[in-house]
């Protein structure tokens, strides 16, 4: 006789997702085997965890249109972009943004036109955004919600909007637009509407990073006042659900959202710059690595296959100055000397501290609901920032970031690789667990693991002198937790497994 | 023409066409699965149910589908004789089966299609998963879950004979855990 518990776990996982999460929550109660399954799909436990935490799901992914088979997705794309000159494109969930960062006569100086999936009309967007300044590109929340922020970064003033597009189809065409840092003068070209918003709301930072960790929480990087580099955290609450009285002809902007908990925290190094740093300095997300599952479809698939976590436990962010090729900074009490250098952020410890200093009386109150943290009160303890194996020349490292594991691997320029393990609490300093002896890899030659540095170190001794270095080439891969390490020409080639 | 053969031994002779609403069909058709075509002779050979036709037409082979019965297999294509002709998912969609969904709507003659009792309906799922046509399995997998809309664990037990193994103390907290969903 078969059943619902006979059907093969993917199958469960496909039926189960088309439920709302009221009945997939029941579903968790029904027996051992579908708390499991729930528990083995990230999606669902995702779900579930939003729905714990008092959100509604935006079931940003789909694309109905697509899923209905009534068109191929690509030919859908190719259409839409016909005769179009986008320079900037983003795909995140139904909505699709092509932009122009350049001056068209009709179109004014920066635009960027909005479609959703789910509602096409003779190809036209939704809705088209124009900006009275340039914008340096915009971003969408990595948990595939419909968000957008947008960041810009000319002198003198820096817009950041942050447009919400939200899962109810019926609130797209009126884009939600929102000034939470800076000043902003926007419009939309398919209404007619103007969004002014001249009134700074407490900027404190010039942001050349700006990017949603969750549907609630955006992180900003730049530098403040004197060129002080600055990380900025803030949760927003949802405007959305103050809005609904509002005319649908009147500017959202009416109706300020308010922006909870803004918490601006010191970075531990200077900017070196002669010129202008917004210009100079730049810093980009290490997401690609950030991986834990294939990538669901994306029509402009990027060099990465996975997807972003949609829950990432550790943000990597990597820092690089384009124009001076050295960067001073002070570390751990150890001063390094690079021009580029990855950080990796523990969120939830970044969660906690925001809370903590916001309730706290004795912080530095910049304005009503800004706090500024030194390093010292927050970065050893949750951070770890790599930068001195990375001086030398072009760089690129392979990284990947699982759970509360960052695994950073090169072989071309640096013969070795390093593992930080952070734990649920922060930054694990014990140094005891995971490597436990050399018994866990499967192969090595005399691998050397150094645990005397606040991260642990893998060596690879074979290659030392640099005709080794060049006969390697470039044969050594991240897979998932492993270094996968090739040696030698073929067909002499021996396989290294390196198993953390 | 393409010939099914199923688990209790009737054979279907199929349009090319129809048989390749089935994913898995196609592909060993064309030839895009060699592990498949092997895994089928080996089960023909094993079966002594080897056919070999010598007439030339559009396919010669015999596709034996060895989870399938013949009634559900009947069903499944009515399901691809009435859909022939409309395109089929790009492959690209598979990759979007980690997904939430949101919508359960079925269209009308799908909906007519899938009123059948459990037994078959779970049987069509299994068919429609094996054979790899995914719009019948979405068909399938929203009906089951309009099934389970609205109901209480204890009534979604009921419906689908599901033993309730946890222990009262692991009970107790999973409940705690979903409270939340219960006054949405």
């Amino acid at each position: 006789m078969s059943t619902l518990s006979c059907l093969p776990t993917e199958v469960i996982i496909r039926l189960l997702s088309f439920l709302p999460l009221k009945d997939l929550a029941s579903c968790a109660r029904l027996s051992k085997q579908f708390l499991n399954i729930i528990r083995s799909s990230s999606i669902l436990t995702y779900a579930l965890e939003l729905g714990k935490a008092g959100l509604e799901e935006t079931f940003s992914l789909s694309f109905d249109r697509f899923e209905n088979s009534e068109c191929n997705p690509s030919e859908l794309l190719a259409e839409l972009l016909r005769g179009k000159e986008y320079t900037n494109i983003e795909v995140c969930g139904s909505v699709f943004t092509g932009g122009y960062t350049r001056f068209t006569e009709e179109r004014g100086v920066n635009t960027i036109d909005i479609f959703d999936f789910r509602n096409i009309k003779n190809n036209e967007p939704v809705t088209t955004l124009s900006f009275d300044a340039m914008y340096s590109g915009y971003a969408i929340d990595a948990a595939g919600q419909d968000l957008l922020v947008l960041v810009g970064k000319c002198v003198p003033t820096e817009y950041v909007a942050y447009l919400r597009t939200g899962p109810s189809a019926s609130c797209l065409p009126n884009v939600h637009v929102l000034s939470l840092f800076c000043k902003l003068h926007l419009r939309s070209l398919s209404t007619g509407l103007e969004y002014k918003h001249t009134e700074t709301i407490c900027s404190g930072i010039r942001a050349f990073l700006c990017t949603m960790i969750s549907e609630t929480e955006l992180l900003l990087v730049g530098c403040g006042e004197n060129n002080v580099p600055l990380l900025k955290y803030c949760t927003i609450n949802d405007f959305n659900s103050n809005s609904s009285t509002a005319d649908e002809n009147e500017s959202p902007l009416q109706y300020p959202p308010k922006c909870l908990n803004e918490v601006i925290f010191h970075l531990p190094f200077k900017y070196h710059s002669g010129s202008d740093i917004l210009k100079t300095w730049e810093a980009e997300l290490i997401l690609e690595e950030a991986s834990y599952t294939p990538k669901p479809f994306s029509p402009f698939l990027k060099t990465s296959n996975f997807v972003y976590h949609p829950n990432p436990q550790i943000i990597g962010i990597k820092f690089q100055n384009n124009d001076v090729m050295s960067f001073m900074g002070d570390i751990d009490n150890q001063t390094h000397l690079s021009h580029a250098f990855d950080m990796f952020i523990h969120l939830n410890s970044l969660r906690k501290l925001k809370n903590k200093f916001s309730l706290n009386d004795s912080r530095t109150l910049l304005s009503d609901n800004t706090f500024q943290v030194p390093w010292e009160k927050w970065g050893p303890a949750i951070t770890r920032v790599l930068t001195s194996e990375y001086n030398s020349g072009e760089w690129n490292p392979n990284r990947c970031i699982r759970g509360y594991r960052v695994l950073t691997y090169d072989s071309r320029l640096w013969n070795g690789g390093l593992i930080l393990d952070f734990n649920i609490n922060g930054w694990q300093s014990s140094m005891q667990g995971i490597i436990r002896d050399q018994s866990e890899l499967l192969s090595c030659d005399g691998i050397k693991i150094t645990s005397s540095l606040p991260y642990r170190e893998i060596r690879m001794p074979s290659l030392q002198t640099e005709s080794e270095l060049q006969s390697a080439g470039p044969c050594s891969i991240l897979m998932g937790d492993d270094i996968v390490y090739m040696e030698g020409d073929l067909p002499n080639t021996r396989l290294h497994v390196f198993r953390f | 023409m393409v010939i099914l053969a199923t688990s209790d031994n009737e054979q279907f002779n199929v349009d090319k066409e129809v048989a390749e609403r089935s994913v898995l069909i196609k592909n060993m058709l064309e030839g895009e699965n060699p592990i498949a075509l092997a895994v089928a002779f080996v089960y023909m050979k094993l079966n002594g149910s080897f056919i070999r036709h010598e007439d030339v037409g559009e396919s010669d082979q015999s596709i034996p589908l060895p989870n399938i019965t013949s009634p559900v297999l009947k069903k499944v294509l009515e399901y691809c004789e009435h859909h022939r002709g409309e395109p089929l998912p790009s492959g690209d969609t598979d990759n979007a089966d980690d997904v939430r969904k949101r919508t359960t709507d079925i269209s009308e003659w799908d909906q007519k299609f899938i009123t059948v009792d459990q037994e078959m309906l779970f049987e069509i799922i299994l068919a429609a998963n094996y054979l790899d046509i995914k719009p019948l399995l979405d068909v399938g997998c929203k009906t089951v879950a309009n099934m389970i809309k609205g109901k209480t664990p204890e009534e979604i037990r009921k419906l689908f004979n599901i033993v309730n193994d946890f222990t009262p103390e692991e009970e107790a907290q999973i409940k705690k855990e979903n409270e939340w969903a219960e006054d949405r």
